[in-house]
């Protein structure tokens, strides 16, 4: 602060308090930021992590919210009429705070938080983390290449290989949903196409737009229509950068976010204040995860990109924010920047001369996180600048960060030890345990944090009776946080170089900077699920809960229930800094303007300050 | 309310086309009001409670360690 980096959390804290936040277990934003909203603990909120495991498939399911397709359709004519409505639901349990204080009396508004799609019916909400994008995913971007290039093996990205003819004109298309109407479900899609420009750019038709772009630029938002039938259509938008020019363009569509104008779910409450908003702030990322990183994690667009798309996020949220503030219309009035959390996750490699992508990192990538969090301090300044002598501030975050230096192949552990067992003659397997004999398996690893044991009764091919299965948690509990980096897998380790290097290529002092921390923990606690989900919400507890050390993760094949060959594999890829460890290593922290009358030393205790704060006003209120 | 029928109704008249007149600006008059109750509550906050939350904010090993832990 003497240096004048954050002066405003500085006065803030001057002003008021400032502290530590313990987190949620896991330390996911997902399962924190439900803490939050109800001040519930994960067992009574039924929020566990990202994933959660369909214990009929032992396949990974979002955890967050789930579709119900409409139970009665009307096949007629080669169509597929639904004849009611589907459902939406946010798998959270428990009544936000904001819920409860318009319960009585008073209004919120609520920007952009975290799990709360569909959006509660409030004075004002617009949904975060959850909203879909037109496709249903969580945001699917499309990258057209006219050069060779491997599909990213993800549902989060489609490469589409474009060929020009001889003047360099391509012609393609754009898919987005599938045909609500169609029997066969096929995708709608709408032309694309590319032709070069005299500046040297492209020059770009999608749907009824034209725009010329030049190498790395954004353009600015275009609405595609998919149609359907007769006038009916479906509405998106999307921002395109051009990322290579011609004669081998490449061209990076962003995931098609539902059209706040017209928008085919709800995203907001009231259902019109998407458009409203809209049409004073201009059209904006409506998906829940808007900040898509996976593009910049496949390095099919730059860092110098992906941080321009993500300002334009930030800005966005910013206007959506201050409009509400300037509104005064709200006695409670939340809203939440994830912004510091995505520029944390790729770019730790940036400040982290351990990371094995250190050695490249330039000038931007290293000066990206004081960049985010100087800009937090500025957005706090406005907030501070437009507050009332009356208003009460909270800021806080729901988790911190560590380095991520090393995926760790759970799965690949629980088979080495006979947990896990393969399909006679496999050696490894692929994601949704495609290789997994269960009738021979006592447990899973499934999700950033959670392990599950495979329990009769419980699982489809579940072989494990309940008094045994508490003798295999007790085991587990037990032998994993013994689990070191040994020598053998840091010899193993020590070979792997990062991704397109080989062996020679490495530098010394890039094998330096990987050299595998010997004997090291992996794991410092395991959690047993009954103690801490004592409740099971919804019964998708984890059996157990890993709480990496610093610098491990969970590998995303572990995620997704995949056996690699690797105990453990340097994490060369540019998400480079995580969370989801051990809670106590990674707490997030806690500003107020003022002397809080109860603690709120954790996430889940700022629901019932809030409560308390309006029923206490409410009280005072001659 | 009771008041302005009775007077609206006073200055109509008696002709069935004036009350039939009468009833349709009547009606668009409670649905007006109708919708006056309807409509959200947008006068100002006495005090607000705002909350800011930055996901994934930290204290500890960022760069901004020593710049928060100063602050604490």
């Amino acid at each position: 602060m003497d240096a004048g980096v954050l002066p405003n959390f500085s006065k803030l804290a001057k002003q008021g308090t400032f502290h530590p936040l313990a987190t949620s277990n896991p330390p996911q934003s997902p399962v924190a930021w439900s803490s939050f909203a109800t001040g519930m603990p994960p067992g009574e909120h039924g929020i566990y992590d990202f994933l959660r495991r369909d214990a009929d498939t032992y396949s990974p399911d979002f955890s967050i919210s789930k579709t119900i397709p409409p139970e009665n359709i009307l096949n007629i004519f080669g169509l597929s009429i639904p004849l009611d409505e589907g459902q939406i639901i946010n798998r959270r349990q428990g009544v936000p705070f904001w819920s409860d204080v318009e319960s009585e009396g008073g209004r919120s508004t609520v920007i952009r938080v975290p799990v709360t799609y569909p959006p509660d019916p409030i004075h004002r909400m617009m949904a975060g983390m959850g909203v879909p994008d037109l496709l249903g995913t969580q945001g699917t971007y499309t990258l057209y290449t006219t050069r060779p290039l491997a599909a990213a093996g993800t549902s989060s990205s489609r490469v589409v290989r474009m060929r020009p003819n001889r003047s360099g004109r391509i012609e393609t298309s754009l898919e987005g949903p599938t045909d609500p109407l169609n029997e066969e479900h096929q995708a709608l899609s709408t032309p694309l196409i590319l032709e070069p420009a005299a500046s040297g750019g492209a020059k770009i038709q999608l749907g009824d737009e034209t725009i010329e772009l030049a190498v790395g630029e954004w353009s600015p938002w275009i609405r595609v229509e998919f149609d359907v039938l007769g006038p009916i259509s479906v509405s998106g938008i999307v921002r395109l950068n051009l990322v290579a020019a011609y004669p081998r363009p490449q061209l990076y569509v962003s995931p098609i976010n539902i059209d706040p104008e017209a928008p085919v779910v709800p995203i907001s409450s009231p259902a019109d204040y998407a458009a409203d908003l809209a049409g004073r702030i201009g059209l904006f990322h409506t998906i829940g995860m808007p900040e898509e990183t996976w593009s910049l994690n496949e390095n099919h667009i730059s860092d110098k990109t992906w941080l321009e798309m993500l300002k334009t996020n930030l800005d966005e949220r910013e206007a959506m924010f201050f409009d509400a503030m300037e509104k005064n219309d709200s006695e409670v009035l939340v809203g939440v920047f994830v912004q510091t959390d995505r520029v944390s996750h790729m770019f730790y490699r940036g400040i982290d001369p351990e990371h094995p992508l250190y050695p490249e990192t330039d000038e931007l990538a290293r000066g990206a996180i004081e960049w985010i969090y100087t800009e937090a301090d500025r957005i706090l300044g406005k907030v501070m600048a437009e507050m009332d002598p009356n208003d009460r501030l909270i800021v806080l975050s729901d988790h911190g960060f560590a380095p991520f230096r090393w995926s760790v192949n759970l799965n690949r552990w629980l088979v080495d030890n006979g947990y896990l067992v393969l399909n006679a003659g496999k050696t490894q397997s692929d994601i949704a345990f495609s290789n997994v004999d269960w009738s021979k398996s006592t447990a899973y690893a499934l999700g950033l944090n959670g392990l599950y044991i495979n329990r009769k009764g419980r699982e489809a091919q579940g072989i494990v009776e309940e008094p045994e299965a508490n003798v295999i948690k007790a085991r587990l509990m037990k032998e994993l946080p013994r689990w070191a980096f040994s020598p053998p897998q840091a010899t193993q380790a020590a070979t792997l170089t990062t991704e397109g290097e080989s062996e020679d290529e490495a530098g010394g002092e890039a094998e330096q900077k990987i050299a595998p921390p010997v004997g090291q923990s992996v794991i410092r606690q395991v959690f047993d699920g009954d103690v801490i989900y004592a409740g099971n919400a919804n019964g998708d507890a984890p059996d157990l809960v890993v709480g990496y050390e610093p610098s491990f993760r969970a590998s995303w094949q572990t995620t997704l229930g995949a056996v690699p060959k690797d105990l453990i594999e340097p994490n060369a890829k540019k998400w480079s800094g995580d969370h989801c460890i051990t809670p106590e290593a990674v707490p997030g922290i806690l500003f107020t303007s003022f002397k809080p009358e109860q603690p709120i030393s954790q996430i889940a205790q700022v629901a019932a300050y809030a409560r308390n704060h309006w029923k206490q006003s409410q009280a005072e209120t001659p | 309310m009771m008041m302005m029928i009775k007077t609206m109704s006073k200055s109509l008249g008696s002709r069935p086309v004036r009350k039939l007149t009468f009833l349709a600006i009547m009606l668009v008059v409670l649905a007006g009001l109708s919708a006056c109750g309807e409509k959200t509550d947008n006068s100002p906050a006495d005090s607000r409670l705002i909350i800011v939350g930055f996901d994934g904010m930290e204290m500890d090993g960022c760069w901004c360690a020593a710049q928060l832990q100063q602050i604490g």
